[in-house]
Protein backbone atom coordinates (compact mmCIF):
# COMPACT_ATOMS: atom_id res chain seq x y z
CA UNK A 1 0.00 0.00 0.00
CA UNK A 2 1.46 3.32 -1.45
CA UNK A 3 1.73 6.14 1.58
CA UNK A 4 0.76 9.52 0.76
CA UNK A 5 3.94 11.78 -0.20
CA UNK A 6 3.53 13.71 2.77
CA UNK A 7 3.35 11.34 5.11
CA UNK A 8 6.15 9.43 3.45
CA UNK A 9 7.97 12.62 3.28
CA UNK A 10 7.55 12.97 7.12
CA UNK A 11 8.38 9.47 8.19
CA UNK A 12 11.55 10.04 6.26
CA UNK A 13 12.36 12.92 7.82
CA UNK A 14 12.39 11.74 11.55
CA UNK A 15 13.79 9.08 10.28
CA UNK A 16 16.91 10.91 8.89
CA UNK A 17 16.55 13.27 12.09
CA UNK A 18 16.95 10.37 14.62
CA UNK A 19 20.07 8.90 12.63
CA UNK A 20 21.51 12.22 12.85
CA UNK A 21 21.00 12.35 16.27
CA UNK A 22 21.87 9.06 16.86
CA UNK A 23 25.37 9.15 15.21
CA UNK A 24 26.34 12.47 17.17
CA UNK A 25 25.20 10.60 20.43
CA UNK A 26 27.30 7.51 18.90
CA UNK A 27 30.17 10.05 18.14
CA UNK A 28 30.01 11.16 22.05
CA UNK A 29 30.28 8.19 23.45
CA UNK A 30 32.94 6.78 21.70
CA UNK A 31 34.65 10.12 22.49
CA UNK A 32 38.46 9.82 23.23
CA UNK A 33 37.98 10.31 27.44
CA UNK A 34 40.00 13.36 28.59
CA UNK A 35 43.37 13.68 29.33
CA UNK A 36 43.68 12.47 32.96
CA UNK A 37 45.05 14.86 35.57
CA UNK A 38 47.10 14.99 38.50
CA UNK A 39 43.98 15.62 40.34
CA UNK A 40 41.98 12.94 39.21
CA UNK A 41 44.75 10.78 39.13
CA UNK A 42 44.80 8.70 42.37
CA UNK A 43 47.66 9.03 44.50
CA UNK A 44 51.22 7.81 43.03
CA UNK A 45 52.70 4.89 44.60
CA UNK A 46 56.55 5.37 45.37
CA UNK A 47 58.27 5.76 42.16
CA UNK A 48 61.35 4.22 43.81
CA UNK A 49 61.77 2.20 46.72
CA UNK A 50 61.87 4.19 49.68
CA UNK A 51 65.24 4.93 50.79
CA UNK A 52 65.55 6.21 54.21
CA UNK A 53 67.56 9.87 53.76
CA UNK A 54 71.08 9.54 55.03
CA UNK A 55 71.74 11.59 58.22
CA UNK A 56 73.25 15.00 56.25
CA UNK A 57 70.44 14.72 54.39
CA UNK A 58 67.77 15.31 56.88
CA UNK A 59 69.17 18.21 58.37
CA UNK A 60 67.11 21.02 57.49
CA UNK A 61 64.62 19.43 56.92
CA UNK A 62 61.11 18.08 57.95
CA UNK A 63 60.41 14.23 57.29
CA UNK A 64 56.63 14.11 57.23
CA UNK A 65 54.86 11.21 58.80
CA UNK A 66 52.18 8.91 57.48
CA UNK A 67 49.46 10.96 58.72
CA UNK A 68 50.91 14.68 57.47
CA UNK A 69 50.90 13.11 54.11
CA UNK A 70 47.37 11.34 54.15
CA UNK A 71 45.85 14.56 55.85
CA UNK A 72 47.26 16.53 52.60
CA UNK A 73 46.90 14.47 50.03
CA UNK A 74 42.83 14.25 51.16
CA UNK A 75 42.90 18.66 51.77
CA UNK A 76 44.45 18.93 48.49
CA UNK A 77 47.58 20.26 49.28
CA UNK A 78 49.72 18.06 47.99
CA UNK A 79 48.43 15.75 44.89
CA UNK A 80 51.11 13.03 45.43
CA UNK A 81 53.26 11.72 48.56
CA UNK A 82 55.99 13.53 49.76
CA UNK A 83 58.43 12.69 52.25
CA UNK A 84 60.05 15.38 53.40
CA UNK A 85 60.11 19.26 53.17
CA UNK A 86 62.42 21.63 54.24
CA UNK A 87 62.79 23.14 57.50
CA UNK A 88 61.75 27.10 56.96
CA UNK A 89 61.10 28.40 60.46
CA UNK A 90 60.43 31.87 59.40
CA UNK A 91 58.03 33.72 56.71
CA UNK A 92 60.03 33.91 53.84
CA UNK A 93 60.73 37.66 52.33
CA UNK A 94 60.19 38.74 49.05
CA UNK A 95 63.69 38.02 47.02
CA UNK A 96 64.41 35.08 49.41
CA UNK A 97 64.84 31.52 48.79
CA UNK A 98 65.35 27.94 50.22
CA UNK A 99 67.45 25.62 48.46
CA UNK A 100 69.14 22.28 49.76
CA UNK A 101 69.14 19.63 47.35
CA UNK A 102 72.53 17.71 48.81
CA UNK A 103 72.73 14.01 49.26
CA UNK A 104 68.77 13.75 47.97
CA UNK A 105 68.53 10.51 45.89
CA UNK A 106 67.26 10.62 41.75
CA UNK A 107 63.94 11.57 40.96
CA UNK A 108 61.80 13.43 39.17
CA UNK A 109 61.52 16.64 39.32
CA UNK A 110 58.33 18.46 39.55
CA UNK A 111 57.03 21.66 40.98
CA UNK A 112 54.55 22.94 43.08
CA UNK A 113 53.28 26.46 42.60
CA UNK A 114 50.48 27.74 45.42
CA UNK A 115 49.53 31.33 44.26
CA UNK A 116 47.20 32.04 47.68
CA UNK A 117 50.62 31.63 49.54
CA UNK A 118 53.04 33.13 46.93
CA UNK A 119 54.87 30.24 47.09
CA UNK A 120 57.39 27.78 44.82
CA UNK A 121 58.32 24.66 46.06
CA UNK A 122 60.61 22.06 43.52
CA UNK A 123 60.65 18.86 44.27
CA UNK A 124 63.32 16.05 43.38
CA UNK A 125 61.27 12.48 43.45
CA UNK A 126 59.33 13.09 46.95
CA UNK A 127 61.79 15.59 48.77
CA UNK A 128 61.52 19.05 48.57
CA UNK A 129 64.60 20.58 47.22
CA UNK A 130 63.85 24.50 47.12
CA UNK A 131 61.31 27.04 47.66
CA UNK A 132 60.91 30.57 46.85
CA UNK A 133 58.22 33.35 47.54
CA UNK A 134 57.07 34.41 43.64
CA UNK A 135 54.73 36.83 42.05
CA UNK A 136 52.51 36.40 39.93
CA UNK A 137 49.93 37.20 37.33
CA UNK A 138 47.57 40.75 38.22
CA UNK A 139 44.30 41.59 38.38
CA UNK A 140 43.84 41.72 34.46
CA UNK A 141 46.24 39.14 33.19
CA UNK A 142 45.67 36.11 35.79
CA UNK A 143 48.14 33.22 36.25
CA UNK A 144 46.69 29.96 34.94
CA UNK A 145 46.09 27.29 37.02
CA UNK A 146 46.31 23.04 37.38
CA UNK A 147 48.84 20.81 35.91
CA UNK A 148 51.35 21.89 33.14
CA UNK A 149 54.94 20.54 31.55
CA UNK A 150 57.87 22.27 31.17
CA UNK A 151 57.51 23.25 27.01
CA UNK A 152 60.99 24.65 26.65
CA UNK A 153 63.64 26.23 28.42
CA UNK A 154 64.89 28.89 27.25
CA UNK A 155 68.00 30.77 29.25
CA UNK A 156 68.24 34.29 27.81
CA UNK A 157 64.77 34.71 26.41
CA UNK A 158 63.09 37.95 25.78
CA UNK A 159 59.88 38.70 26.08
CA UNK A 160 57.72 39.63 22.38
CA UNK A 161 54.95 40.85 24.31
CA UNK A 162 56.27 42.95 26.50
CA UNK A 163 59.84 43.49 25.87
CA UNK A 164 61.47 42.55 28.93
CA UNK A 165 63.93 40.37 29.57
CA UNK A 166 62.60 36.65 31.13
CA UNK A 167 66.15 35.13 32.45
CA UNK A 168 66.02 31.20 32.70
CA UNK A 169 62.73 30.77 31.41
CA UNK A 170 60.55 27.32 31.69
CA UNK A 171 57.51 27.66 29.44
CA UNK A 172 54.67 26.23 30.69
CA UNK A 173 51.68 27.24 28.38
CA UNK A 174 51.42 28.39 24.72
CA UNK A 175 50.53 31.61 25.12
CA UNK A 176 53.34 32.31 26.74
CA UNK A 177 52.86 31.62 30.37
CA UNK A 178 56.52 30.73 32.26
CA UNK A 179 58.67 30.67 35.58
CA UNK A 180 61.38 33.07 35.04
CA UNK A 181 63.62 35.08 36.61
CA UNK A 182 62.15 38.21 37.57
CA UNK A 183 62.19 41.08 40.53
CA UNK A 184 60.23 39.59 43.39
CA UNK A 185 59.04 42.09 45.59
CA UNK A 186 55.52 42.74 47.52
CA UNK A 187 52.94 44.08 45.50
CA UNK A 188 54.57 43.38 42.63
CA UNK A 189 53.01 41.19 39.95
CA UNK A 190 53.32 40.09 36.46
CA UNK A 191 50.70 39.42 33.41
CA UNK A 192 50.50 35.93 34.18
CA UNK A 193 54.01 34.66 34.63
CA UNK A 194 55.85 32.99 37.54
CA UNK A 195 58.56 35.48 38.66
CA UNK A 196 61.06 33.74 40.78
CA UNK A 197 64.27 35.59 42.35
CA UNK A 198 66.70 35.05 39.72
CA UNK A 199 69.45 32.96 41.00
CA UNK A 200 66.38 30.14 42.43
CA UNK A 201 65.24 30.65 38.96
CA UNK A 202 68.76 29.55 37.79
CA UNK A 203 69.20 26.64 39.72
CA UNK A 204 65.59 25.94 38.77
CA UNK A 205 66.57 26.15 35.01
CA UNK A 206 69.36 24.11 35.87
CA UNK A 207 67.21 21.06 37.70
CA UNK A 208 64.26 21.47 35.68
CA UNK A 209 64.02 19.45 31.75
CA UNK A 210 61.07 19.62 29.09
CA UNK A 211 58.16 18.09 30.17
CA UNK A 212 58.46 18.15 33.79
CA UNK A 213 55.68 18.36 35.74
CA UNK A 214 54.42 22.10 37.42
CA UNK A 215 51.43 21.98 39.72
CA UNK A 216 49.57 25.71 39.79
CA UNK A 217 47.36 25.76 42.73
CA UNK A 218 45.02 28.90 42.31
CA UNK A 219 44.73 31.39 45.30
CA UNK A 220 41.85 30.41 47.69
CA UNK A 221 42.28 26.65 47.25
CA UNK A 222 44.47 26.16 50.54
CA UNK A 223 42.24 27.95 52.59
CA UNK A 224 39.06 26.28 51.61
CA UNK A 225 41.29 22.85 51.81
CA UNK A 226 42.24 24.17 55.22
CA UNK A 227 38.78 24.95 56.56
CA UNK A 228 37.63 21.96 55.15
CA UNK A 229 39.42 19.67 57.02
CA UNK B 1 10.61 6.16 25.26
CA UNK B 2 8.30 9.36 24.17
CA UNK B 3 10.25 9.85 20.92
CA UNK B 4 10.37 6.31 20.03
CA UNK B 5 6.70 6.16 20.63
CA UNK B 6 6.62 9.14 18.37
CA UNK B 7 8.88 7.86 15.58
CA UNK B 8 6.79 4.84 15.66
CA UNK B 9 3.48 5.77 15.90
CA UNK B 10 4.70 8.00 12.33
CA UNK B 11 6.27 4.85 10.60
CA UNK B 12 3.79 2.41 11.61
CA UNK B 13 3.91 1.25 7.79
CA UNK B 14 7.30 0.27 7.52
CA UNK B 15 8.30 -2.37 9.86
CA UNK B 16 12.32 -1.82 8.83
CA UNK B 17 11.89 1.78 9.59
CA UNK B 18 10.07 1.13 13.18
CA UNK B 19 13.06 -0.89 14.11
CA UNK B 20 15.68 1.28 12.71
CA UNK B 21 14.07 4.03 14.34
CA UNK B 22 13.80 2.58 17.84
CA UNK B 23 17.59 1.47 17.72
CA UNK B 24 18.29 4.88 17.10
CA UNK B 25 16.36 6.19 19.36
CA UNK B 26 17.57 3.66 22.19
CA UNK B 27 20.73 4.87 21.30
CA UNK B 28 19.89 8.40 21.71
CA UNK B 29 17.94 7.52 25.02
CA UNK B 30 21.31 5.70 26.12
CA UNK B 31 23.48 8.46 25.73
CA UNK B 32 21.39 11.39 27.06
CA UNK B 33 21.25 8.97 30.41
CA UNK B 34 24.36 7.92 30.49
CA UNK B 35 25.05 8.59 34.12
CA UNK B 36 28.20 11.01 34.60
CA UNK B 37 27.75 11.92 30.71
CA UNK B 38 28.18 16.24 31.54
CA UNK B 39 30.01 15.63 34.20
CA UNK B 40 33.17 15.70 32.50
CA UNK B 41 34.67 18.99 33.88
CA UNK B 42 37.44 18.63 35.24
CA UNK B 43 38.49 17.96 39.19
CA UNK B 44 34.55 16.28 39.64
CA UNK B 45 36.40 13.37 40.30
CA UNK B 46 39.07 15.36 42.75
CA UNK B 47 37.28 14.41 45.68
CA UNK B 48 37.68 10.67 45.30
CA UNK B 49 41.72 11.35 46.46
CA UNK B 50 40.13 12.41 50.45
CA UNK B 51 37.38 9.34 50.21
CA UNK B 52 40.55 6.47 49.33
CA UNK B 53 42.70 8.02 51.76
CA UNK B 54 40.22 9.25 54.51
CA UNK B 55 39.29 12.53 56.11
CA UNK B 56 41.16 11.51 59.24
CA UNK B 57 44.08 13.77 60.97
CA UNK B 58 44.27 11.87 63.45
CA UNK B 59 47.91 11.93 64.89
CA UNK B 60 48.06 15.27 63.95
CA UNK B 61 48.46 17.73 67.40
CA UNK B 62 47.86 20.88 65.42
CA UNK B 63 47.33 23.03 61.81
CA UNK B 64 50.66 23.48 62.35
CA UNK B 65 51.99 19.89 62.11
CA UNK B 66 50.19 19.67 58.65
CA UNK B 67 51.65 20.31 55.08
CA UNK B 68 49.46 23.13 54.76
CA UNK B 69 50.34 24.84 57.69
CA UNK B 70 54.04 24.25 57.26
CA UNK B 71 53.85 26.12 54.00
CA UNK B 72 51.66 28.66 55.67
CA UNK B 73 54.37 29.29 58.48
CA UNK B 74 56.77 30.15 55.15
CA UNK B 75 54.58 32.00 53.46
CA UNK B 76 54.54 35.90 53.11
CA UNK B 77 50.61 35.53 53.30
CA UNK B 78 48.18 36.52 50.45
CA UNK B 79 48.98 38.84 47.80
CA UNK B 80 46.06 42.20 48.74
CA UNK B 81 44.20 42.60 46.01
CA UNK B 82 43.60 44.87 43.73
CA UNK B 83 47.89 44.90 42.54
CA UNK B 84 48.32 46.08 39.04
CA UNK B 85 50.55 44.14 36.85
CA UNK B 86 53.20 46.76 37.41
CA UNK B 87 56.50 45.19 36.99
CA UNK B 88 56.83 45.21 32.67
CA UNK B 89 55.09 47.77 30.19
CA UNK B 90 53.73 46.51 26.77
CA UNK B 91 56.29 47.30 24.50
CA UNK B 92 55.29 50.32 22.16
CA UNK B 93 54.82 49.57 18.45
CA UNK B 94 57.30 51.23 16.62
CA UNK B 95 56.80 53.85 14.70
CA UNK B 96 57.52 53.84 10.89
CA UNK B 97 55.43 55.37 7.97
CA UNK B 98 54.00 53.58 5.31
CA UNK B 99 52.93 54.23 1.77
CA UNK B 100 53.80 57.98 2.26
CA UNK B 101 55.44 59.81 -0.76
CA UNK B 102 58.89 60.69 -0.60
CA UNK B 103 59.00 64.69 -0.13
CA UNK B 104 61.92 66.52 -0.61
CA UNK B 105 62.26 69.49 1.31
CA UNK B 106 64.42 72.52 0.59
CA UNK B 107 67.24 73.32 2.98
CA UNK B 108 65.61 75.92 3.42
CA UNK B 109 62.71 76.49 1.75
CA UNK B 110 61.93 80.10 2.83
CA UNK B 111 65.36 81.41 1.38
CA UNK B 112 64.23 78.92 -1.83
CA UNK B 113 61.40 81.18 -2.43
CA UNK B 114 62.73 84.29 -2.00
CA UNK B 115 65.79 83.52 -4.42
CA UNK B 116 63.32 82.53 -6.54
CA UNK B 117 64.06 84.90 -9.60
CA UNK B 118 60.73 86.11 -11.61
CA UNK B 119 62.63 85.07 -14.90
CA UNK B 120 62.39 81.34 -15.33
CA UNK B 121 65.75 79.66 -15.26
CA UNK B 122 67.19 77.97 -17.69
CA UNK B 123 68.47 74.45 -16.73
CA UNK B 124 71.64 73.04 -19.20
CA UNK B 125 70.95 69.78 -21.01
CA UNK B 126 73.35 66.97 -18.93
CA UNK B 127 74.30 65.79 -22.15
CA UNK B 128 75.96 68.55 -23.93
CA UNK B 129 78.80 70.26 -21.84
CA UNK B 130 78.01 73.65 -22.45
CA UNK B 131 80.41 75.30 -19.56
CA UNK B 132 83.54 74.44 -17.81
CA UNK B 133 83.72 75.33 -14.38
CA UNK B 134 86.83 77.35 -13.75
CA UNK B 135 87.93 77.07 -10.65
CA UNK B 136 89.25 80.23 -8.98
CA UNK B 137 90.91 80.93 -5.74
CA UNK B 138 88.79 80.03 -2.68
CA UNK B 139 86.31 82.89 -2.52
CA UNK B 140 83.63 83.99 -0.84
CA UNK B 141 80.40 81.83 -1.84
CA UNK B 142 78.80 83.70 -4.54
CA UNK B 143 74.82 82.50 -4.70
CA UNK B 144 74.13 84.05 -7.84
CA UNK B 145 76.49 82.90 -10.90
CA UNK B 146 76.20 84.50 -13.94
CA UNK B 147 76.85 83.11 -17.42
CA UNK B 148 77.42 84.79 -20.12
CA UNK B 149 77.02 83.02 -23.15
CA UNK B 150 77.98 84.95 -26.54
CA UNK B 151 74.97 86.47 -28.36
CA UNK B 152 72.66 85.35 -25.55
CA UNK B 153 71.05 87.46 -22.49
CA UNK B 154 72.34 86.40 -18.98
CA UNK B 155 71.37 83.83 -17.28
CA UNK B 156 70.40 83.37 -14.09
CA UNK B 157 71.29 80.24 -11.69
CA UNK B 158 69.66 80.80 -8.56
CA UNK B 159 71.14 79.54 -5.65
CA UNK B 160 73.92 77.51 -7.97
CA UNK B 161 77.58 77.52 -6.35
CA UNK B 162 79.94 75.92 -7.78
CA UNK B 163 81.95 73.03 -5.87
CA UNK B 164 85.31 75.77 -5.85
CA UNK B 165 83.64 77.32 -3.54
CA UNK B 166 83.10 80.27 -5.48
CA UNK B 167 84.42 81.44 -9.70
CA UNK B 168 83.38 82.77 -12.79
CA UNK B 169 81.51 80.26 -15.04
CA UNK B 170 82.63 81.32 -18.64
CA UNK B 171 81.56 79.16 -21.80
CA UNK B 172 83.99 77.26 -24.08
CA UNK B 173 85.24 79.11 -26.69
CA UNK B 174 84.33 76.11 -29.32
CA UNK B 175 81.43 74.70 -28.70
CA UNK B 176 78.57 77.03 -30.24
CA UNK B 177 75.84 78.08 -27.87
CA UNK B 178 72.57 76.01 -27.74
CA UNK B 179 69.33 77.13 -26.08
CA UNK B 180 69.10 74.92 -23.35
CA UNK B 181 65.37 73.39 -23.06
CA UNK B 182 63.13 75.42 -20.53
CA UNK B 183 61.89 73.31 -17.74
CA UNK B 184 58.89 75.62 -15.83
CA UNK B 185 60.26 76.44 -12.27
CA UNK B 186 59.69 73.87 -9.29
CA UNK B 187 58.82 75.53 -6.44
CA UNK B 188 59.01 73.16 -3.48
CA UNK B 189 56.30 73.02 -1.16
CA UNK B 190 57.01 75.17 1.98
CA UNK B 191 54.29 72.77 4.04
CA UNK B 192 54.58 69.55 2.91
CA UNK B 193 50.95 67.29 1.69
CA UNK B 194 49.05 65.79 4.47
CA UNK B 195 47.80 63.53 2.27
CA UNK B 196 49.93 60.93 0.57
CA UNK B 197 50.16 60.36 -2.76
CA UNK B 198 49.72 56.60 -2.44
CA UNK B 199 46.48 56.06 -1.50
CA UNK B 200 46.33 53.79 1.76
CA UNK B 201 45.34 49.70 1.29
CA UNK B 202 41.95 50.48 2.35
CA UNK B 203 41.41 52.84 -0.25
CA UNK B 204 42.98 51.01 -2.86
CA UNK B 205 40.52 47.41 -1.93
CA UNK B 206 37.31 50.07 -2.06
CA UNK B 207 38.47 51.42 -5.12
CA UNK B 208 38.96 47.90 -6.44
CA UNK B 209 35.41 46.78 -5.00
CA UNK B 210 34.17 49.87 -6.66
CA UNK B 211 35.45 49.10 -9.66
CA UNK B 212 34.54 45.06 -9.25
CA UNK B 213 30.64 46.52 -8.48
CA UNK B 214 30.69 48.39 -11.65
CA UNK B 215 32.14 46.00 -13.68
CA UNK B 216 29.20 43.30 -12.83
CA UNK B 217 26.70 46.07 -13.72
CA UNK B 218 28.28 46.58 -16.99
CA UNK B 219 27.94 42.38 -17.71
CA UNK B 220 24.72 42.28 -16.17
CA UNK B 221 23.17 45.18 -18.19
CA UNK B 222 24.92 43.50 -21.29
CA UNK B 223 23.39 40.33 -20.75
CA UNK B 224 19.79 41.88 -20.35
CA UNK B 225 20.08 43.92 -23.07
CA UNK B 226 21.02 41.06 -24.91
CA UNK B 227 18.01 39.12 -23.91
CA UNK B 228 16.12 41.57 -24.23
CA UNK B 229 17.53 42.36 -28.14
CA UNK B 230 16.16 38.42 -28.70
Amino acid sequence: MQLPLARSVKVSLAILGCAAIATVAAAWLLRPGPEPSSHQRAPRSAPHPVAALSKTAEEGRVLLNQAQVTQALAAGTLDRPVKSLLKVDKPLHFGEFDWNDSAIPDGPTWVRIDLGSQLISVFRGEHEIGTSVIVYGGDNKETPSGTFHVLARDKDHRSSLYDAAMPYTLQLTNDGVAIHGSIVRSGAATHGCIGVPLEFARRLFDHARVGDEVVIIPPGRNSDAQTAS
Amino acid sequence: MALSAAASSLATRRGADVALVVALATALGIAVFRPGMFSGEPGSDRTTVGEQVGKGIGGLKSLGDTVAGMFESRSPGERAGGVLANLKQRRQAPLHQRALPKIRRPANPLGAIVSAPPAPPVVPAPSTPLFNVVNAAPAPPVPVAAVVPPGGPPVIFPGFTPPGGGGVIIPPPQTPPVTPPVTPPVIPPVIPPTTPGIPEPATWAMMLVGFAMIGRRVRRRRAVLAIAAR
